[in-house]
């Protein structure tokens, strides 16, 4: 199968990125950090993060066929190329230990006490392996297949959360901290920038038409679905907000035996589990091409069994709990976040302004005006 | 005849083949055939009994313009007639000639049209195939009168010779597929073909596929809707079971009543054999599961239920419902073996005695029963896949029990991954929900009304996408 995929797809890796990392942990780190004003921290990350993501689309159509390493190896030469791929590959691995830390908080606290990692990673890396070695192709179209049932999974969550709120409870939202926001916003950039992987297929997704429409209201939905949570969240716990370290599970425990019939927050595990699984697999797949580009040369073999080295070192013996990898992102890892989030933007405009008219823009104008 | 000695012997002189000689007009007649596959009463009204009764001159030509009274006559040469006479044709030789005429007065004993025992009918039409690839031939010609219609004939096996027939419109079937399959078709190198199961493995890219990637049906009317979106159908002789590519998963969620009912009871039906998969394949697994593992996830009213039944076993739970999971599918390959009655009687005591006995003994647990036995009957939801399902249903017990929750969910994602990696003849598999295809959505999980479907699956590559507009030009 060629590598290719359709806007679609990724539109659902775009949406399923945005989800992954902020159903547990994220919104009482929020809270934590700036009280009831979380939200709006959130709002503005969210607004950063379509930014970005608008930018990288406006790049990806004027270099169709280019990725990130293409791009800035024309203009900036191989060496420069290969040292952000292999931030960038760092970035992904960091990615993935959070996602994989933070579902072990999840299955501990809504599934099984003595759930291990060893046993988390043991079922986790072979799978997400498996799907980035049966090529992007197929794992996107996994992405699109269970993209619906994730968001009606999400839905009912939400919604049977929101009718155990009681309509006296919902007061103003912005209380009073406000203060803290700028500084959230730079501690908690780690939990955004999800629409880096874009830059990275750049090369492999289709030119469509209403590319950008299509994404947007993908990643719109769901950010809308995000915020509902974090409101529900906060409404629900308030100042204690930041003892609850696992978002979703906590949301849903509040409808745990509707009707009497059964505990409903099976929906919520079922969402969070498929969730994570086809994340870590989008970002299997960004390791895998980043490794590619790195060496110059492909050889799946080599680039998933050196990345399950790599995560299973610092999975194991780095990052083993949630509070550990949450602590090094937070000292550490938020300057990392400069690249992704000035550096590469920047490059970005300045390609748009610099290079307006050259020969290869006008090429692929033509080819956009056809479609 | 010296010609005759040699067919004879190249044939090993076996007792069916039988020479019959007949003196007309003073020349010689001689005819060689297998007497066990030929329609003995036409040989004489349309063949001797014409013969004894000429009186013209004897050529190869006169007999076939004037006198048999056959209607398939060809002359053929002496490389072809060893060939034929396997065939089950008649030679007819005459004294002095080399070439020989060949006569088609084959028969075989064939059963009737009947209905299908794998895809009964409500109210629709009860035809099925039968093992004669003529009868699937006359059967779907009688449902497409179109000049559209191709049939192609190939004979494969060294042995067998047996006849594949494909079947497709040359106004709708994509070009690349059908020149993609008869390839295939003429490579493969076997010495039989018994079934068309056989050819399967052939023109498949991944013969080690655990799901089946071909549509397999008995019926002319779901062969024929297939053909009318663009689909090649393939018939071999000697097997009911006609293949229609290309495949894709959802079909096997379609049966032929839902287009003989009400569009949304067809939905909703989908919906419960779609739930019937799930059934079939993960809730063996997920229960093993919660009760090994994740006793949190079940309310306690049903732990304290399933606790009640199950404290006093002396086996573990994950040995439990792998003893009767074991045990529910021997009993059902014996009661597909057995002849109908004892069948019977062997389900009557598994299901019963077996069941009810083992409880009452204390040795399995009846929520452990319930559950084996609700996936089992799922799995009839979908009959073409429940092979398939069988398997699944044991690779998530052992994921259940020994990777919980996550490991049956890690599964999932996989065996979806799995299906979508299958693509044979350009055809996604798990179409039109991923990639999703908004137009093939109308005749998918849920099914709008007949009226309303104008146009032909995206997914399959044909001519004319439109229904109507390029029939009889």
């Amino acid at each position: 199968m060629k590598e290719q995929i359709s806007i679609r797809q990724t539109a659902c890796f775009c949406a399923i990125s945005l989800l992954a990392l902020k159903l547990i942990a994220l919104p009482s780190l929020l809270f934590e950090k700036s009280n009831s004003s979380g939200l709006i921290v959130a709002i503005l990350l969210f607004i950063a993060d379509f930014l970005m993501l608008f930018l990288y689309l406006k790049i990806k159509e004027k270099y169709p066929d280019f990725s990130l390493y293409e791009i800035i190896k024309k203009y900036l030469g191989k060496i420069i190329a290969k040292i952000v791929y292999i931030l960038i590959y760092l970035f992904f691995v960091f990615k993935l230990c959070m996602l994989m830390n933070e579902g072990v908080l999840y299955m501990q606290d809504v599934v099984d006490e003595d759930y291990s990692l060893i046993v988390f990673l043991l079922t986790y890396l072979p799978v997400i392996t498996a799907l980035s070695f049966n090529g992007l192709k197929s794992c996107a179209r996994t992405c699109e297949f269970g993209f619906v049932f994730i968001i009606i999974g999400l839905i009912i969550c939400l919604f049977l959360s929101e009718i155990s709120l009681s309509f006296g409870e919902i007061g103003p939202l912005f209380i009073k901290d406000t203060k803290n926001i700028l500084s959230a916003c730079f501690d908690y950039n780690f939990w955004f920038s999800d629409f880096l992987f874009v830059t990275i297929l750049a090369d492999k997704i289709k030119i469509e038409k209403n590319a950008k429409r299509k994404i947007f209201s993908f990643v719109f939905m769901v950010a809308i679905l995000l915020l509902i949570l974090y409101f529900v969240y906060f409404r629900l716990f308030r100042v204690t907000a930041f003892l609850n370290k696992n978002a979703i599970a906590d949301v849903t425990e509040y409808n745990r035996n509707i009707g009497n019939s059964g505990n409903i927050d099976i929906i919520s595990i079922l969402v969070y589990l498929f969730v994570i699984f086809l994340q870590g697999s989008l970002y299997m797949n960004c390791l895998r091409i980043c490794y590619e580009k790195i060496f110059e040369y492909k050889n799946s073999y080599h680039s998933l069994i050196s990345a399950n080295i790599i995560l299973i070192l610092f999975e194991y013996f780095i990052f083993f709990n949630i509070q550990k990898i949450t602590d090094f992102v937070l000292f550490y890892f938020k300057y990392f976040g400069a690249l992704i989030w000035i550096i590469i933007p920047l490059f970005y405009i300045l390609l748009i302004i610099i290079c307006k008219e050259k020969k290869y823009d006008k090429k692929y104008k033509k080819l956009y005006k056809k479609i | 005849m010296e010609i005759i000695d040699k067919i004879k012997k190249q044939l090993n002189n076996n007792p069916d083949i039988l020479v019959r000689e007949i003196i007309v007009s003073n020349k010689k007649i001689s005819m060689i055939f297998l007497k066990s596959t030929i329609d003995k009463m036409l040989l004489v009204q349309s063949i001797i009994s014409p013969l004894i009764d000429y009186k013209g001159e004897v050529t190869l030509d006169n007999l076939k313009n004037e006198v048999l009274k056959v209607i398939e006559i060809e002359k053929v040469t002496k490389k072809d007639f060893v060939k034929n006479v396997i065939r089950n044709k008649v030679l007819l030789f005459v004294e002095g000639e080399n070439d020989a005429l060949c006569l088609d007065v084959e028969y075989f004993p064939t059963r009737q049209p009947a209905e299908p025992p794998t895809s009964p009918t409500i109210q629709g039409p009860r035809e099925g195939f039968t093992e004669s690839v003529k009868t699937t031939i006359a059967l779907i010609r009688k449902q497409l009168p179109t000049k559209h219609l191709i049939i192609k004939n190939y004979f494969v096996g060294e042995l067998t010779h047996t006849q594949i027939t494909m079947f497709y419109l040359d106004n709708l079937a994509d070009k690349k597929l059908i020149k993609k399959i008869e390839k295939k078709i003429k490579k493969i190198n076997t010495d039989a073909i018994l079934d068309s199961h056989y050819i399967i493995n052939y023109l498949s890219d991944r013969p080690n596929s655990l799901f089946e990637q071909f549509g397999l049906t008995e019926k002319p009317d779901i062969v024929t809707a297939k053909i009318l979106e663009g689909r090649v159908a393939i018939a071999v002789d000697g097997s009911p079971i006609v293949i229609t590519i290309p495949f894709m998963i959802m079909e096997d969620l379609q049966n032929s009543n839902d287009y003989y009912t009400n569009s949304h009871y067809t939905s909703f039906i989908r919906f419960i054999r779609a739930l019937g998969i799930i059934m079939a394949t993960v809730v063996p697994g997920v229960y093993l599961s919660f009760r090994l593992y994740h006793y949190k996830v079940v309310p306690l009213k049903y732990i304290l239920t399933i606790n009640a039944t199950t404290q006093n076993l002396p086996f573990t739970p994950f040995i439990e419902m792998l003893f009767i999971l074991i045990l529910f599918q021997m009993l059902y390959e014996v009661s597909l073996r057995l002849p109908r009655y004892l069948g019977l009687a062997t389900s009557i005591v598994g299901a019963l005695v077996l069941g009810d006995t083992g409880v009452q003994a204390g040795l399995i647990s009846s929520p452990g029963i319930i559950v084996i036995a609700l996936s089992l009957i799922s799995m009839y939801t979908i009959p073409n896949q429940a092979p398939q399902l069988s398997i699944l249903r044991f690779i998530f017990l052992m994921i259940g029990g020994t990777l919980g929750l996550f490991g049956i969910i890690g599964g999932m994602v996989y065996f979806i991954n799995y299906l979508n990696t299958m693509n044979e003849f350009d055809t996604p598999n798990l179409a039109p929900y991923s990639p999703r295809i908004k137009n093939d959505l109308q005749d998918a999980l849920t099914r709008q009304p007949i009226s309303k479907m104008k146009t032909r699956p995206k997914v399959i590559k044909n001519k004319d996408e439109k229904r109507g507009l390029g029939g009889e030009k």
